[in-house]
């Protein structure tokens, strides 16, 4: 087994409420699986789950057919690449020290790092000579980001883990670094978790979806099943999150279909009255409200 | 001014010494301090829970006068005592709340996500240490050395007090001679220092931040590493000089930097041993210790002094009685009494010279019949003391025209001969005596506890060097109060070098 499996795990048992609940899914290799769901819904303790920054109270998570109790820390942590939130590249190492610290960790010679910094800035199309000796604060957004990604793929791990990656772009640069993880997705074959609340991104870059909630899987499918899905928080969460141009949705919406008050809710007016323009627009949406609560 | 580039230029080697010891103690403390406290702040970033206490306690100590630090560790083994180990351990007190602080900043400060990052990159928690907090935490940490270099020369002004050497020497001689060009000497050079370690640092620290030139970056931890190598270099030097010499004690002030010297000379002239100088300890309470740990081995004290502060008997006026008592108490604790010098520096109460002998006065007694008459100035502690003016009016019946003026003690002498007053109450050995042509009353009824002015030594010393005790023994019932007076004189008002009056006197003895 290549991939990821979670079986029937939970986490935060001693909470109010649990952070995750019975959470079961499985992602095979070559596979991009998007986690959506508003936050809090657990979506960031799944990723936490698979590379071991937290283990799970019940149930368990197997990587590459190992539960992740039984992985020294360490080891399974180089083995599962992690673009973060907030990109967290260090700030005091070049673009290509940067990049080349696992390859380093793993004690490569330092001609096999320098190669391979290289294939990495050009995989993720940055010229090498003239990106390997910037530093951090001397690249765009979205530069970041590319090499965010160039670093958590540097020693070729077979798990990708994604959180947010491309959250805080503007919606130009968004959609081509969207257009570009699927052309190295293409190439590289891993199997990749992309946790978004961006369910327009979750449609460009899955090939499976699934809708978290409180901590439960409440739907997984492919992104074209999801506009037939009849899962009333799965149903609001379409409708709030994409607009009425991308999914078709069925004729018998409650309610008028984009500026339908899907909430309905007190004190939740933030995601009414053109919800969809305002998220493609790229809002790194304060995306907490949708459906009833 | 002029004075002052005067005293520099005539003082050349000592203030190169002075200065290199300055250095020495702030660059050696601040590098223990390093040592110290980066280990215990990355310590307690792993335990946030330490964090507050730590810095709390490190606050604390930040808050102690730095004199009433050394008379806490005084008593202390291995750190305590006098001398430069006793003013390296409260620099290195000194200097570790910066530091702690600041590191413990640098390293919490950094975003959790870089954390996270390297956390998830599957760095181990040394790795995560050494490639990501450290580095960026270092900027910080700089800035904490700074403050505690900073600091550090402000403090170390202060080891002079015990005998570590610096250029606190120069501004408490300065004090004790109420000579403000000697304070600016010292002081002068202090600020400098700190002008100078503060901008070094900045710099470095600058560079540290500026992450666009790694290599210059490297450059100066190379150069801050270097540094470091050599002043350790230089401390174990510094540490085994004089193994073996006798080591002379003083006070801080000029009488007893004049005494210290004549020991210090005699010993040398009259047996040729090597003798290494401590003078200016800040107080009694300071030599005693000293002398007690073998941190000294010789110095003078004052019969009633000892009998008091040291012993914290009550106060005796019988001067033999009070000398035996005390040889007593002495011989007890390891250390000997040697013979009295010859004078007594107990309070004088003077009035004019012409006046005393126009009138026929030679005792308070005397002076007490036309008392009614006068105006009297007593600086503020006579005022208050127990052996001080309440009792002197009751034993000799005196009663001034008014109250007595409040003045200070130095002034007082001035005011005297100038006639704003006309009796005042000071010191028996006070060169302005002689100066000023003032003359001191005898104290017929003894209502002053002597102070006669006897060397005290290491027993043990005396028995591994008995030509030692000799020497000393010669000096006693040689000084006369005229002879002190003239010598206090001569180094207060005429500014000469103690050591330079001592050696005169010392001369003349043989």
């Amino acid at each position: 087994m290549h991939g990821v499996e979670f079986r029937h795990v939970s986490y935060g048992l001693g909470a109010r409420s649990r952070i995750l609940d019975e959470f079961s899914l499985t992602v095979g290799a070559g596979e991009t699986c998007a986690l959506v769901g508003a936050s809090g819904a657990g979506k960031t303790t799944v990723l936490k789950l698979v590379n071991r920054l937290v283990l799970p109270d019940a149930g368990d998570v197997r990587v590459l057919g190992r539960d992740t109790r039984e992985w020294d820390p360490i080891r399974l942590r180089r083995s599962v690449g992690y673009v973060i939130q907030d990109v967290g590249l260090f700030p005091h190492l070049t673009v290509a020290d940067n990049i080349a610290v696992v390859p380093r960790l793993e004690g490569w010679p330092e001609d096999r790092v320098a190669g391979r910094v290289r294939e990495l800035l050009e995989l993720i199309d940055l010229a090498p000579e003239m990106y390997t000796s910037r530093w951090p604060d001397e690249l765009s957004g979205g530069q970041r980001q590319r090499v965010g990604v160039a670093r958590a793929l540097a020693v070729d791990p077979p798990v990708l883990l994604m959180d947010e990656p491309f959250g805080a772009l503007d919606p130009i640069t968004r959609r081509q670094l969207q257009v570009e993880f699927r052309r190295i997705q293409a190439r590289v074959a891993k199997c990749v978790i992309l946790v978004t609340h961006d369910m327009a991104e979750a449609l460009a870059l899955a090939d499976r979806i699934g809708v978290l909630d409180e901590g439960r899987l409440i739907w997984c499918g492919t992104p074209q099943a999801i506009a037939d899905a009849d899962h009333p928080r799965v149903r609001a969460l379409v409708e709030s999150l994409v607009p009425a141009s991308q999914v078709r949705l069925k004729p018998d919406t409650t309610g008028g279909p984009a500026k339908a008050d899907t909430t309905g809710g007190p004190a939740k007016a933030d995601t009414t009255g053109g919800p969809a323009e305002a998220d493609t627009l790229g809002s790194p949406a304060k995306a907490g409200h949708y459906g009833s609560a | 001014m002029t004075s002052l580039v005067r005293f520099w230029l005539t003082h050349q080697q000592e203030l190169a010494t002075l200065v290199a010891e300055h250095v020495l103690l702030v660059a050696i403390s601040t590098t223990i301090a390093v040592a110290i406290g980066v280990p215990l702040a990355i310590f307690a970033t792993r335990r946030p829970r330490l964090a507050a206490p730590l810095v709390g306690a490190a606050n604390i100590v930040q808050t102690v006068p730095s004199l009433a630090m050394f008379g806490f560790l005084l008593p202390v083994p291995l750190i305590g005592g006098v001398g430069a180990r006793a003013a390296l351990a409260v620099l290195v007190l000194y200097g570790l709340l910066p530091i702690v602080r600041s590191t413990i900043v640098g390293i919490t400060g950094i975003d959790p996500a870089i954390r996270l990052a390297g956390v998830a990159m599957g760095m181990t928690p040394r790795q995560l240490l050494r490639q990501i907090e450290l580095p960026l935490a270092l900027p910080s940490i700089v800035a904490g050395i700074r403050v505690a270099a900073v600091v550090g020369v402000g403090s170390a002004t202060i080891a002079a007090a015990i005998g570590a050497g610096g250029l606190g020497q120069y501004i408490y001689r300065g004090l004790s001679m109420v000579d403000s060009t000697v304070i600016l000497a010292g002081a002068i050079p202090a600020a400098v220092l700190a002008v100078i370690v503060d901008g070094t640092l900045l710099w470095l620290e600058r560079r540290l931040s500026a992450r666009r030139r790694a290599g210059s970056r490297r450059a100066a931890v190379a150069v801050a590493g270097s540094l470091a190598l050599l002043v350790l270099g230089g401390s174990g030097l510094w540490a085994m000089r004089d193994p073996g010499a006798i080591v002379v004690g003083s006070k801080n002030f000029t009488e007893q930097l004049i005494l210290g010297e004549i020991l210090a000379q005699t010993i040398e002239r009259e047996t040729g041993l090597p003798v290494q100088r401590r003078l200016n300890l800040g107080g009694t309470l300071i030599c005693d210790r000293a002398l007690l740990t073998g941190d000294i081995d010789v110095y003078v004290e004052y019969t009633g002094t000892a009998l008091t502060a040291i012993f914290h008997q009550p106060a005796a006026t019988n001067p033999d009685a009070v000398f035996e008592a005390v040889r007593g108490l002495y011989a007890n604790t390891g250390r000997t009494l040697l013979g009295p010098l010859g004078y007594d520096n107990t309070f004088a109460i003077l009035v004019r010279g012409a006046e005393a002998r126009a009138r026929g006065l030679r005792t308070i007694a005397d002076a007490a019949r036309v008392a009614p008459e006068w105006r009297a100035g007593f600086g503020y502690e006579f005022l208050e003391r127990p052996d001080g003016y309440a009792g002197l009016a009751r034993t000799y019946g005196l009663t001034f025209r008014g109250p007595p003026q409040v003045m200070d003690l130095t002034l007082s002498y001035r005011a005297l001969a100038s006639g704003q007053v006309d009796l005042i109450a000071g010191d028996a050995t006070a060169g302005l005596i002689k100066g000023l042509d003032l003359f001191q009353l005898e104290d017929n009824r003894r209502y002053f506890p002597p102070y006669d002015a006897v060397p005290v030594a290491r027993a043990s010393t005396l028995l591994r060097y008995p030509q030692v005790r000799k020497a000393l023994e010669r000096l006693a019932g040689r000084i006369s109060a005229d002879d002190m007076r003239e010598m206090n004189y001569a180094a207060d008002a005429r500014k000469e070098n103690p050591a330079d009056v001592a050696r005169r006197f010392v001369e003349r003895l043989r």
